[in-house]
Formats: C-alpha cells, structure tokens, sequence
C-alpha cells in the first residue's frame, strides 16, 4: 500500500512536468536558422547608401554562375564547406571586382527527420578590390540580412 | 500564580542506521528501447548505497545511437553519474526510497556523420568524425523506489539535466550525449525506471 501511495503521487507529478515539457518540443526543418551562404551588402562608396547593382558572379571551384539583376541590393553567396578560403568575381559591364573571404565550415544534425545543417562561422575578408568593405555578422545564420557589406 | 498547560509535539527522530543496505540494478526503460529496436542500443546499472537518510548513488551506462534518411550519423560512448538523494521516507530501513538528488556526470563518446551534399560546388561527400568527445552536466533528480517482493525493488527516476558542455568537437557538432539525451536544447529531461535487488547490510528490525 504504502509502495502504491508513493507511486500514484510521483506518477501525478510525473506526468505534470512531461505535460509541460512535450508541448514546447515541436520542430520542423524551416525553422533551423542556420544558412548555408553568407549574404554581400553593395553600398555606395561616396553617399554610402544602398546601391542598386548587376553583376555576374562566379565562385572559384563553383559550378554555377550566379547573376544578379540590375536593380539587386545584397547577394548570397554559397560556401564551399570542403575548404576554409573562397575568392568570388563580380563582374559587370563596366567594372570588375574581386572578394576573398575565410571561413570555418560546421555540421549539424538540427532535427533527425531534417537534413543535416550546415553554417559557416569566423567570416572574414582576406582580400578585396572594392573600394572598402565591413564584416557585419561572421555566422551566416537567417536572422542577419547582412554579412558583408562592401563599398564601391 | 497563574500556570499554563504546555503540550510538546514530540520530534521525530530519525534512527541512526549508518550503512544499512545497498541496492544494485538494471535500467528497465534503457534495455526496453534497445530490445525493441529503433537504431539504439543502450544499457544502464545501477548502484546505490543507503547511509542513513542519505542514498550514495552510482550509474553506469552505455549507449549507441544510429540516425539515417538522406544522411548516416552514428553515435556510440558510455556515460556515468555519480551523486546523492535525500531519503524523505520515514522509515529508510524498509527500503523505500522517496527523494531528491544531485548528480555529477560525464559521457566519453564519438559521432560521425555521412552525406553527399550540393552546396553550388557539385556533389560533395561529407564523411565527418569526432573520435574523443568529453561531455559533462549536472542533474537535479526525483527518485521513487518501492518493494514488490522479497528483496526487488521497482521505481523510477524523473531527471532534470542542466549546465552541460561538452568539448573535443570539430567540423561535425555532436547531435547526441550518452547519457544525457540530444543537443537540441541546452537542457534536457529524462524518464528513467528501474528494477533492483537490494541487500541489507545490517539487521534494522
């Protein structure tokens, strides 16, 4: 009896606290906040101000060309998660420039049922041709709109 | 001169019994979830040594996790906790137990990960591995334990799983802790039940 007692107040507790803590255990693969991309800001130099840009951009070792229409304000840019540097060329009719970045690459399982995740941290510029460039958020995640701007 | 009835509430005191029994037994729920499949494999004992009202309390664990669908990720490692319960029951010499603890514990393990990924440079095979990960935390417990029969005890363990780190991860970070449960959150919870054989070690009645 006294073994039953015991377990009919413990199972109530029990049972309160997975009550609890079942209802705030829902995901689903949209809401992994990580990216796989970091996202280029383009500013003018002199107003700094958004400026509205048409490049084709190429990755160094991507298969793909990545254009960007002649009224776009920010690119993103996919990273190569098998190296730590990646060099990317912005072209356009007029002017051509060139961005080197270094990053460090990160797996994860977000959810079993999800693909794995991947993001990048510790962004930085190695190099550059724009006239001037700033590092707004070094992880490439959904709730920065900005990891690099870049001034030309 | 006036005088005045006193009645005294006579303070229970609790025996002194010192090291009176020990307890050693076999995660049910652990075992169950192995026997029934679904990509784990894991075991958990154990030991727990009465000393008065106090429950010195030791387990050991292993366990192994395989996850798959577009990827393979596999997780294996063994885990131990080491603590203390306070016995609130009135009477710790019959065995049954109704407390709260403290544990320490620590998971050594390994994960790997396997993927083709297209990130924009072509299909890429991902083969990722991290082969001496450390993981430790801190528990706050509810243990309840009651006889059945003779000298066999059943109860459980409602465990509350916090302030942990883990340390040796590289690329790849780990999903799941021996021991502990998944990374998805920083704290976790955890539904333990357990079957044990207790023997005392002094006569108490």
């Amino acid at each position: 009896m006294y073994f039953c007692r015991l377990m009919s107040k413990g199972l109530l507790i029990i049972l309160s606290i997975c009550v609890l803590l079942g209802c705030s255990d829902i995901d689903n693969c949209t809401s992994d906040s990580n990216t796989s991309f970091m996202v280029v800001r383009f500013f003018d130099f002199e107003t700094k101000e958004s400026k509205k840009v048409g490049f084709r951009v190429t990755a160094s070792g991507a298969a793909d060309l990545f254009g960007l229409s002649a009224d776009s304000l920010a690119i993103g840019l996919p990273l190569d998660p098998l190296d730590t540097t990646g060099m990317f060329l912005f072209d356009s009719d007029t002017n051509d420039y060139s961005i080197q970045v270094r990053y460090n690459a990160s797996f994860s399982l977000f959810d079993p049922n999800c693909e794995p995740s991947l993001f990048f941290s510790g962004l930085d510029t190695l190099n550059s041709s724009f006239d001037s460039t700033a590092i707004i958020g070094i992880v490439t995640n959904r709730q920065l709109t900005t990891n690099i701007e870049v001034y030309f | 001169m006036a005088s005045f009835s006193q009645t005294e509430i006579p303070k229970v005191k609790r025996p002194k019994l010192g090291f009176h029994e020990a307890k050693f037994g076999v995660n049910l729920l652990r075992s169950g979830r192995t026997l029934l499949g679904s990509g784990k494999d894991m075991h958990e004992g154990e030991l727990a040594l009465a000393f008065n009202s106090w429950n010195y309390v030791f387990d050991f664990g292993t366990e192994k996790n395989e996850r798959s669908g577009t990827y393979s990720y596999e997780n294996s490692g063994t885990y131990f906790r080491a603590g203390v319960d306070r016995n609130f029951v009135q009477n710790p010499a019959k065995g049954n137990v109704l407390a709260l603890g403290l544990r320490y514990a620590r998971a050594s393990f390994d994960d790997q990960l396997s993927y083709t990924l297209d990130n924009g440079f072509g299909a890429q095979d991902i083969d990722l591995s991290n082969t001496d990960l450390k993981a430790r935390w801190m528990e706050l417990n509810f243990t309840l334990r009651g006889k059945i029969v003779s000298q066999l005890y059943t109860g459980f363990t409602l465990r509350w799983k916090f302030s942990r780190k883990v340390s040796g991860e590289g690329l790849l970070k780990t999903f799941d802790i021996p021991g502990f449960g998944n990374t998805k959150r920083e704290n976790a919870t955890s539904f333990d039940y357990y079957l044990m054989w207790r023997i005392p070690l002094k006569k108490t009645e």
